[in-house]
């Protein structure tokens, strides 16, 4: 009983959250985003003529962010490097001696 | 656990929501540093805000909830250390009384304790930040009634799992402050909507909200609880 | 991204996790081919992610941080789904294996998300331009990290590993409770001085490249997990037993 309670307590207290709706968002414009400030150490020149398939597509739409190559790089790097030095922790952590449990 | 007839659920909830109440009045000392604690939070949020009378009165919701929310964590703490310091825990569950009496009579207690110190509070923001009480009344009431009661639910939980660890004092806000932002959200905007204009009729969602997570919390800490207060 | 796609993910690694922690004979080779595998299809993504795939179409070159960003944040949210699994499993049978399935996969799931939160703040500013906005995503991210670092704070401070274990359970589902409330809520609260940052649909080849930087780093959730839960449990066995009487050399038993 008690816990047929709870289950209606609960139920109730997710229809109670679900019956708030998120308003909707309005209809999405592109916005006109002005060039973000790049840092000057921006390597490599956009690779632009790589992509001229991608270029197209996304030619026709306004707003479009140019350039921003050190951000994309610093990011892989972080998850290459994050991915690593985390990897090393463990191994540097690494237990000595039987692992529990290999005995029985 | 125990042997013997366990007293009713409900019963039980209120007989350790007075004997709360109880110590409450007998350490009279504490509550009153309680009370002062908070006001003078209240009292240095206006000093750090400066004299914009504006973005005071502006921001007042926020400071009163936040005040609340630091002298929560003193009550939520001591709230457990009185029991942990001669077992007395132990001693409620080996008497027979449920651990989710404990809980809900703690849960409770706290909040009572938390919604009569927003009330001390609110006249003390009328002086300080020149807010208007008068345009929902009882919608206020609600909203701090219902903000209490949804700190104490988890934070009890949490209080009892944080006496006793090392650094309990740092331990209770790191553990609890995360959860309650959702809280911290709803009943914010729940006082502005009641203090100032509510243009698009949102108190009622923010109330709805608040009442949801009161519910969440003191479900699942009903469910927790006994699990919690085995190892104690 | 079809809906069932998280729910395989999670099937996937903890499967992968229960015939590692069961079968004792695929302990040794199958974290070494995963490791080989992943770090294989994370040259690949580096690739795929900067060069072969086509630029977005509103962040251009910068939407091809989402490559290794999104990945990482939905790999938190498996560690942490992870996390609450064996949090429930210790309350219903006390034992020390999820136990130490719990404080792996939480200090792993903080790895992936501080990782993914960084990297998210790193986008926001060409997107944005600032370093933090008061989106949804953002906020709510933070604050499951938060939850989840004061979890692993909690148990570094109790010494007791009983009570650290059920005490650390509760507070790992009501952490994990309070996840969904925190996401709707801000989302909320947010929508209504805030527009709601679009998404539009992905074209094919994002969503492969996405798919492929999931699946990477999946292998890597999961070599993980198995060795900070190897970790854990030499720890335990430290804690719960007694040193033997003559230590060998150079081993410190904590």
């Amino acid at each position: 009983m008690k816990w047929f309670a709870l289950l209606a307590t609960l139920s109730f207290a997710s229809f109670a959250l679900a019956d708030i709706a998120v308003p909707k968002p309005e209809p999405f414009v592109a916005p006109v985003v002005a060039a973000p400030e790049v840092p000057a150490v921006t390597p490599t020149p956009s690779p632009a003529p790589l992509h001229p398939q991608g270029i197209e597509k996304a030619m026709p739409s306004m707003g479009v962010i140019d350039g921003g190559w050190a951000y994309v790089y610093a990011c892989y790097f972080l998850a290459i490097g994050g991915t690593f030095f985390y990897g090393l922790s463990l191994f540097l952590r690494r237990p000595t001696g039987p692992l529990p449990g290999a005995q029985s | 656990m125990s042997v013997g007839p366990r007293v009713p659920l409900l019963k039980a909830a209120w007989l350790v929501l007075l004997k709360d109440w109880q110590i409450e009045w007998r350490t009279r000392a504490r509550l009153t540093a309680l009370i002062f604690f908070a006001l003078s939070t209240l009292l240095l949020f206006s000093f750090a805000m400066g004299p914009d009378t504006d973005a005071l009165r502006r921001h007042a919701p926020g400071y009163l909830w936040l005040a609340l929310f630091f002298a929560s964590v003193l009550s939520l703490g001591e709230s457990f250390r009185i029991e942990s310091e001669n077992q007395a825990l132990l001693g409620l569950i080996l008497n027979p009384v449920e651990p989710r009496a404990i809980f809900l009579g703690k849960v409770f207690g706290n909040a009572s304790l938390l919604f009569g110190l927003s009330l001390l509070l609110l006249p003390v923001a009328v002086a300080l930040y020149d807010i208007e009480l008068s345009k929902a009344p009882g919608s206020l009431l609600l909203v701090l009634l219902l903000g209490s009661i949804g700190i104490s639910a988890p934070g009890i939980v949490y209080s009892a799992i944080s006496a006793n660890a090392r650094a309990r004092d740092v331990m209770l806000p790191l553990l609890l402050f995360p959860v309650l932002v959702p809280l911290l959200l709803a009943s914010v905007n729940a006082t502005r909507f009641c203090l100032g204009p509510d243009a698009q009729n949102q108190l009622p969602s923010w109330l709805k909200l608040l009442t949801a997570f009161d519910l969440i919390y003191l479900s699942v800490g009903f469910l927790l609880f006994p699990k919690v207060a085995e190892e104690d | 991204m079809p809906s069932w796609a998280p729910l395989a993910a999670l099937v996937v690694v903890v499967g992968l996790i229960v015939l590692h922690l069961a079968v004792r004979s695929t302990r040794t080779w199958v974290w070494k081919v995963l490791t080989g595998l992943g770090s294989l299809m994370l040259v690949a993504l580096v690739y795929f992610g900067l060069f072969w795939a086509p630029p977005e179409a509103f962040m251009s070159d910068v939407g091809r941080i989402i490559y290794v960003h999104v990945p990482f944040v939905w790999m938190c949210m498996l560690a942490f789904t992870v996390n609450v699994g064996a949090a429930l499993a210790y309350l219903f049978k006390k034992s020390w294996r999820t136990d130490a399935l719990a404080e792996s996969s939480a200090e792993v799931g903080v790895f992936f998300g501080a990782t993914g939160v960084l990297m998210g703040s790193i986008w926001a500013r060409p997107t944005w331009g600032v370093w933090w906005d008061w989106d949804p995503r953002l906020i709510s991210t933070t604050v499951m990290l938060l939850v989840y670092v004061g979890y692993l704070a909690f148990r570094s401070f109790t010494e007791d590993p009983e009570r650290r274990a059920a005490w650390s359970a509760a507070a790992a589902i009501l952490g994990y409770v309070s996840l969904p409330i925190t996401w709707f809520s801000v989302q909320w609260w947010n929508s209504l001085h805030q527009r709601q940052s679009g998404s539009g649909t992905m074209d094919k080849p994002i969503r492969v490249v996405y798919f492929w930087g999931a699946v990477s780093f999946l292998t890597f959730l999961f070599v993980f997990i198995v060795k900070r839960y190897e970790i854990a449990r030499a720890r335990q066995t430290g804690a719960l037993e007694l040193p033997p009487l003559e230590a060998p050399k150079g081993q410190v038993t904590t």
